[in-house]
This record gives C-alpha cells, sequence and structure tokens, in this order.
C-alpha cells in the first residue's frame, strides 16, 4: 500500500518546475494527508507530531499550515477521504441486492474486507478516534450513520410481537464497532473477515429472527 | 475534571491545583496525568464491579444475574453521576491507554453475557460463541455511552429494559427477549 501511496502522490522535482499551481497545491495536501497516514500507523494519533508528518511528507511546516489548521484537521482530512470511500463501497455492496438482509450481509463484508486488506486504515479508521477522543471521536461516531440508515431500514421486516425499541440500530452498530476495534487492536485485522457470519446473524435477528438469521449468515 | 471539562482539556497543574497537592507529590503517585487517569478509571471500575458481583452472587439462573447486576450497575452509575461519565464516556480521548479501559468494560460486560451460552431453548437454543458475547457487550456499552452522554444516567432503570433486551437476544431468541422490555424496573 505504501508503494502504491507514493506513486499517486509523488514528490515534485526540486526547484523551478513549471507545473500548474493547483496541481502542486493538490499534490502537497495529498503528500501531507499520506504522510499522516503512514506516522499514525507507527507512532499512534496521540505521539504524532507536525514535525513528524511534515518531515514524512518532506513539505515544510508553512506549507503544512496552509493547508490545514493544525493535526487535528489533517487527520480529519484523511479520516474524511477513508469515511467515504469506505461509505459508498457498502453503498454500492449493499445496492447490489433487492432484498433487506442480504443487502445487511454485502455491507458488512464490504467493510470488513476493506479493513482486512488495509491495517493501517483499520487503525486509523476504528482505533485512533478511541484514544484521540473531542471532534475525531465525534466525527467517527458520525460516521457510523451509514451503517445505521442500511439497518434501519429493516424496520418493515420486524414481525416481533413489539416495536423495536428506537436505540436499536445504534446498539448493533455498537457491538459491531466494539468487536473489530478489540480485533485490530489485537493486531488481528487481516482476520476481520471471520468474524462475518457472527455480525450477521446477531444484527439480523432483531428483524428477522434468530433462525432466519443464522441460516443466512451461515450460508 | 476529566468529567466535567474533558482529558485533553485539563492539565497536571490544574489537577495538582484542585486536588491541593503539589507538582512533585503528583509526580511520586503517577507517571503523568494519563496514568492517574487510568488509575481512577481502575479503581471506579473495580468498585462498580464489586458491586455487581455482591448482588449476582445470590441469584442462582443466569437472567435473574443479568437483572440483578443490571440493576446494581445502573444504580451504581445514577448514584456516581461524575464516575459514571468518567467511566462510560471520558474514556474516548483520553490516551493510548483508554481503547484498552474501554475493552476492559466491554470485556466486563461480555464475560457476565457469556454465561447465557445453552441458557435458551427452541429459537435462542443454538451454538454461541465469546464473540456472540462481545458483540452484545458492545451493543450495551454503546447504549450506555449514549445514555450517558445525553445527560440520562439519572433515569439509568429506566433504560434498563432496553440492555436486557440487547443482553438476552442472542441467547434467550428474539421472542423472549421482547419480553423484557415490558418489564418494570425497581428503582
Amino acid at each position: 500500500m505504501a508503494g502504491e501511496k507514493e506513486n499517486a502522490s509523488p514528490r515534485l522535482p526540486a526547484g523551478r518546475h513549471g507545473l500548474p499551481r493547483e496541481f502542486v497545491v493538490q499534490n502537497q495536501r495529498e503528500r501531507i494527508v499520506t504522510a499522516l497516514v503512514d506516522v499514525v500507523a507507527e507512532r499512534g494519533y496521540n505521539a504524532t507530531t507536525v514535525a513528524n508528518i511534515t518531515k514524512a511528507a518532506s513539505v515544510s511546516r508553512r506549507t503544512f499550515y496552509e493547508h490545514f489548521d493544525d493535526k487535528e484537521a489533517c487527520f480529519l482530512a484523511a479520516y474524511e477521504m477513508v469515511a467515504e470511500h469506505i461509505a459508498a463501497s457498502m453503498r454500492a455492496a449493499a445496492e447490489a441486492f433487492e432484498d433487506w438482509p442480504q443487502q445487511v450481509r454485502a455491507a458488512l463484508a464490504t467493510m470488513l474486507a476493506f479493513l482486512a486488506g488495509e491495517p493501517e486504515l483499520a487503525r486509523l479508521m476504528m482505533v485512533e478516534p478511541v484514544a484521540a477522543g473531542g471532534e475525531i471521536a465525534a466525527r467517527h461516531r458520525a460516521s457510523m450513520q451509514g451503517l445505521i440508515a442500511i439497518l434501519k431500514a429493516g424496520r418493515p421486516e420486524h414481525a416481533g410481537a413489539r416495536p423495536l425499541p428506537e436505540a436499536t440500530e445504534e446498539a448493533l452498530v455498537g457491538g459491531i464497532v466494539s468487536l473489530v476495534v478489540r480485533e485490530i487492536s489485537a493486531g488481528r485485522s487481516r482476520e476481520l473477515e471471520r468474524l462475518l457470519p457472527d455480525l450477521v446473524e446477531l444484527t439480523l435477528a432483531p428483524y428477522i429472527g434468530a433462525e432466519q438469521a443464522e441460516r443466512l449468515a451461515r450460508s | 475534571m476529566v468529567a466535567e471539562h474533558g482529558f485533553q482539556a485539563i492539565e497536571t497543574a490544574s489537577v495538582c491545583a484542585r486536588a491541593q497537592v503539589s507538582g512533585a507529590h503528583f509526580d511520586r503517585c503517577f507517571a503523568d496525568l494519563e496514568d492517574c487517569f487510568l488509575a481512577i478509571h481502575d479503581e471506579a471500575l473495580e468498585e462498580l464491579c464489586e458491586r455487581v458481583r455482591a448482588v449476582s452472587a445470590e441469584r442462582e439462573s443466569w437472567h435473574d444475574r443479568l437483572w440483578a447486576a443490571g440493576t446494581a450497575a445502573m444504580r451504581f452509575l445514577r448514584e456516581n453521576p461524575v464516575r459514571a461519565r468518567f467511566l462510560v464516556v471520558s474514556v474516548s480521548g483520553s490516551g493510548d491507554g483508554a481503547a484498552g479501559r474501554r475493552d476492559r468494560v466491554v470485556g466486563r460486560i461480555a464475560d457476565i453475557l457469556d454465561g447465557g451460552r445453552g441458557e435458551g431453548a427452541g429459537e435462542g437454543e443454538r451454538r454461541r460463541s465469546r464473540c456472540t458475547a462481545e458483540i452484545a457487550a458492545g451493543a450495551v456499552y454503546n447504549t450506555l455511552f449514549c445514555k450517558i452522554e445525553g445527560g440520562a444516567v439519572e433515569r439509568g432503570e429506566e433504560f434498563l429494559p432496553e440492555l436486557i433486551y440487547l443482553a438476552t437476544m442472542p441467547y434467550l431468541g428474539q421472542r423472549v427477549a421482547e419480553d423484557e422490555l415490558a418489564v418494570q424496573p425497581l428503582r
């Protein structure tokens, strides 16, 4: 992944290169964000400094502050970029199916596959926000709304005697995230996909019943 | 102070001033502010667990233990709103040790829920793993987080049926768990 990132945003040639300013600015911004991802993966968010990021990105401190107010703003830019990618992938995976339980399964499978394939980003997206707190933790919670919306669409499937509690979806997503964070923290990011059957079963059970949820999860 | 302002907003000097101790005394007790936070978190969690253990031990069935543990925990959190916020909400943003402490709280809840294996009949009677307990515990923790962050901790017992529903659903099945939502908890 590191190689791909370097290729995506190579360091500009030194001196007068004649490149359009817009390209230079965009290139610098991408390099800074890419550098933050690398440095945070190595040191953790709290131990990362702006100096670490500028050194890894080969940009000046002044350039950094032309793009971002501080380390938190830079982290949020990286977070937003990845969060949007994951959300779009999950939506696309879900839309490939007509029935809601399959949509949930596809969305969860896509999320787990992405995180398993990108352990550095998995840590950045799921573990660091807890340590960072503040705006980053709030943004992290807000980013779960996409999955919450996918689950809420299953309410008409619920055949129980009582309506589901209002906070059911938020709780279920909290349970999913909690287990995923635990696995990533334990260094088992690459094994995340093995959680899929348990996550699917427990997520679907309140809506379609435990037996049907189990069948679908283990199929 | 952490419960009031959040961990990131406080400094060692202001903690020492509030506690009326010198900086040197603080340094003798803790490596840094995070170390201090984690020590207090451990202490508060242990006190909560002790309360839960004391009432749970008297109950024979897993279901009764769950209700007893939930009632004791909600009472503790309602009676200690500052510690409730400290234990569940403030842990977010309190440094690299925070995720570990959050995991520890979820792990303690999962320990209790894991006792539900083999409890179900019919719909709920199927193989369950530690994963089941951890997902359900995460769901319970997240609900607690939202309620406490939203300032609803003084109504802790009111949302206990919702927590018990989340905890029992994977083990007892949807139909049985739904009945929990109709229970009027004792305050």
